[in-house]
Formats: structure tokens, sequence, C-alpha cells
């Protein structure tokens, strides 16, 4: 009599093989009921998941992608709603165009943004009457929200052109970009970033001090474009936390 | 840990809570004793559709119902997947806690489905090892739910009713009993539901599933996509009469309809289940 492994790992196999002759089941014939549902199931996160690789892409070629990516990646996550999470992997080393794969890791970053519970924004307005010594030591914490990422193309505007309902556009320019996400309500948006910006925030994310930062920077002027960014995040609501040790 | 039905019969008539339908419920607070939701939605996110959960909660009672359990996988447990769980519950601090019985995985492969077990005294002392192990973790019994299946092993010796009665009783898990899911298994197995029904000790039952189905000509296919086909209905109430009035929940998640729709089901739980015991 076979272990009740060696029967899991028999009926995973047939399923996915749709092997209607497995003489150790009942009905074997109705093992469709299950195959055909394995894959129905994950077309539809995958669907739901990567909207704009699909308007990119075309129906038909994302299709076929699905058809490879689905029996090359078992989903390893209890939670169907991360199958998505290797689809840019996936699309990487099946030389898949640059700017699909671009696409592909922004809507999963942007999904697992979603994911993060939203925090009060910090008032600066708190913080005013600190004596001003007491900066240099001063670290930020931001919204769990907030992720930095690099792409190699413009990724907001093929968003942009997704949300106007245009057609993909023919061909795309290279361009690197600073992404930082941000939560509205209960919305995520990626905003594109200046490369200092964006570095700063890399710098204060590492736990980096107010003073520790500004020693790295030989620009003259960083403290006060730091007084300008430390307004344009409060309005963004990335900071939620401004501690002095 | 023991499991009796004794404490939660008032629970009333519930509906499976829906993301289409929440800001609906929070702007309208509509008459419905209490929502169930499917774990895995939530339990990975304390993002917008955990703080509207949070919301909800305060005003309804919230059972949550898992689908990734896999209480009869021979994998070993999934250590994150119990700890995420754990302060799921923990936060929620829910009704009734609950998944299937079935398993989903193997060799760390989820396949996402409710996949049929062997009914062998084998498999009756696995799960209850590992509902033991869980419900300690976790400090409270979970209920069971009897899945659909479309296959069966021919290895099986014990009924279906008999394998999930002595899990209950050895383990002290509860049952989640969902009609519609004996009357699909009954056509595809050729069995008597009624037997099934009368095989169940009503003290066990925690509440009852009522859902959907589609006839795929050959067998019966649960799709959780349609209104209470009327001789599931006619199991329901014959299931009533023997169980007595239980909590009732209905069941939607493919082809969502409104919440109107819902509530006219939820009406004839109601009128169905008062028939049964007039």
């Amino acid at each position: 009599m076979p272990s009740l492994r060696d029967l899991q790992k028999k009926l995973l196999a047939d399923i996915l093989e749709r092997n209607q002759h497995a003489a150790y089941l009942n009905h074997s014939d109705r093992i469709n009921a299950y195959g055909d549902g394995y894959y129905r199931r994950f077309r539809g996160v995958l669907q739901n998941y990567f909207t704009i690789v699909r308007w990119y892409m075309g129906d038909g070629p994302f299709a076929e992608a699905l058809a490879r990516y689905i029996p090359s990646y078992p989903p390893s996550h209890p939670n169907i709603n991360f199958y998505g999470d290797d689809f840019s992997t996936f699309l990487q080393d099946h030389h898949f165009d640059p700017v699909l794969i671009d696409i592909a890791k922004t809507q999963t970053i942007l999904h697992h943004a979603h994911l993060q519970a939203p925090q009060k924004a910090f008032d600066l307005a708190t913080v005013a009457n600190q004596p001003l010594e007491s900066w240099f030591h001063a670290k930020l914490t931001f919204q769990p929200s907030m992720t930095l990422f690099t792409t190699s193309y413009p990724i907001h505007i093929l968003y942009n052109a997704y949300a106007q309902k245009d057609p993909p556009p023919a061909s795309v320019p290279q361009k690197t970009m600073h992404y930082v996400t941000h939560r509205q309500g209960s919305s995520i948006f990626f905003e594109a970033f200046e490369r200092i910006e964006y570095d700063l925030l890399i710098d204060f994310l590492a736990k980096h001090s107010l003073g520790q930062v500004l020693s790295t920077y030989e620009d003259q002027n960083i403290a006060e474009k730091l007084f300008e960014y430390f307004h344009k995040w409060q309005t963004y609501q990335l900071i939620t936390g401004i501690s002095f040790p | 840990m023991i499991f009796t039905s004794d404490n939660t019969n008032k629970l009333g008539h519930g509906l499976g809570l829906r993301s289409p339908h929440i800001d609906y419920i929070l702007a309208t607070k509509p008459m419905v004793d209490w929502f169930e939701v499917v774990t895995e939605n939530y339990m990975h996110t304390r993002g917008n559709s955990f703080q509207k959960l949070m919301s909800v909660r305060k005003d309804y009672p919230i059972a949550i119902h898992g689908v990734s359990l896999s209480i009869g996988s021979t994998d070993e447990f999934d250590q994150n997947y119990l700890q995420t769980w754990k302060n799921f519950i923990d936060l929620i601090e829910p009704v009734m806690v609950s998944d299937h019985l079935c398993w989903t995985h193997v060799n760390a492969h989820h396949s996402h489905d409710l996949l049929p077990l062997p009914y062998t005294e084998e498999v009756i002392k696995h799960i209850v090892d590992r509902i033991d192990a869980v419900q300690n973790h976790i400090a409270r019994p979970i209920l069971l739910e009897n899945a659909s299946t479309y296959i069966s092993f021919k290895e099986s010796d014990l009924t279906e009713w008999t394998f999930i009665s002595e899990i209950a009783q050895r383990s002290g898990c509860g049952i989640l009993l969902d009609i519609n899911n004996i009357f699909v298994n009954a056509h595809n197995h050729q069995f008597d539901p009624i037997e099934y029904i009368h095989g169940i000790d009503p003290h066990k039952i925690g509440y009852f599933h009522l859902a959907g189905h589609f006839d795929k000509g050959t067998y019966l296919f649960d799709t959780h996509g349609d209104r209470m086909a009327e001789q599931a209905w006619q199991l329901y109430e014959k299931t009533v009469q023997h169980t007595g009035l239980k909590p009732t929940l209905i069941e939607w998640d493919n082809d969502i309809p409104s919440f109107d729709t819902l509530m006219d089901e939820r009406s004839i739980a109601i009128q169905r289940g008062q028939h049964a015991i007039a």
C-alpha cells in the first residue's frame, strides 16, 4: 500500500499531466476538474496582477508567456496572491523585452507596497523647537509602503498611457529612472525623483543620522536642498517620525 | 482542546465578506449577523484591505476561513505561515477559525486547490496529530470543512462521514459542514447524503456553508458562483431537522453578485431553516 506522501506526489503529478488513467483513483476521467482549475486559477491571478504588462505585451503574447511561466514556476507561497512575484525574473531569464521586465518589476513593487500598513504622517511643526544641534543626530522613519526602485525605462509614462486608455507606444526610449512609491489615501503611486533626492532617501532608510548623511555630500547647497525635500516628502506623507537620540 | 457548538448556535446567519461589497457594508451597515473572510486575503497584509476589515470588525463578528493550512499534507508545517496566521487571529479575534479537510501542497509545491484525501485509519492518525499541533499553536480549536471532490482513492476503506467524524472526535476540532459539498459529493460518488448527515455529531458542527454548484454533465462542480440549488436547499432542511438550527453562512466567490442578491439568499436560508424546525 503506497504511503500518503507517495499518493500526494502521484496525484499532483497526475493533475498537472491531466492523466485520466490513474489506476489508484476512482473517476480518474474527472482529473481535469483539478487540472483545468490549476492553470485557470494561476492565469487569473497573473492577469489581475500584471494588467500593464498584458496591455503592453498584447493578449496573445501575454497568454503565451503565462503558458510558459506557470509550468516552470510552481507556486511556493501559501498565498496565491503572491504567485506573480517571480514573473519579472522569469521575463528576465527568458530575455523578454527589457521594458516588460521593468513594468513587471514595478507592478510587483506596487503590489507589495499596497500590503503595508498606512502610518500617520509626521508633522514637522511638532519638532520646530528642537535645538539646532540636536538635528545632527536626528534619524527619520518612513511609511512602510515607501519603496525605492530604479528602472532602465520611464515606466511612469507607460502607466499614464494605460490610465488614458491609449495604445502602448511602438518604442520606449531608454532612460534610467529613480522612483519612490507613496501613498495617497488607499492608493499607492510612484514618482520619479532626482538622483540626489533618491540617494538621500536611501541613506536615511539605512538609518543614518542627518549629520552623517549631510557629511557624505560635497554639494555646498545640500542642506538647502534637503530642507526643500523635507517639505516635499511631507506633502507625500513619506516621513512618519523623527527621533532625536 | 475540544470544540463544542453549544456557545455558537446563536451567531445567526452570515455572509462571506467580498471586496466589491466592503465599502457598501461600511457605509450602510446592513442587518447581517456576521461575516466570514478568506484568511489568506488578509493575513499577509496590513494595507488598505486589512484596515477596512478592521472597520467591518467594529460592527460585526468575523469568522476567518482559510484555504492554505493544508492539514492533510505530508510536508512539514510552514512555520512562517502558522505564525502569520496566529498573528492575524490575535488581531482579529475571530468568532471561529476554520480551514478545509484536505491537502493543498506536497514538496512545497502549492496547488492552491483543495485536494482529496484517502479515507483510511492511517490518514486519520496523521491528520489528528497535525490538528493537535495547530490547535496548540493558536491556543484554540479549529473547524475543518468537508471539501467537494471529483475523484476518490481506491484505497479508501471508510466513508467520508466516518472519516470526518473520527477526526473531529479524536482531535477535538469542530466541523464546518458545507451542505452543498455534501450534495455535490453524494452525486459524484453515489452515496446517500442523508446517511452522511446522520453520521455527523451535531455538537461538532460549528456552522453551515451554503453555496452554488454547476452541473458538468458527468459530475457536479462546486463553483461558489450561483444560488444554492433547490435539491441542496432540501438537504439543508433535512440537515437542520437532524441538527437543529446552527449558524449558517452564504458563500459566493465567483461571478460575485450584488449585495442584495446575497441578502436575498441569506433570507432564503433563514426561511428554509425556520421551515425545517416548524
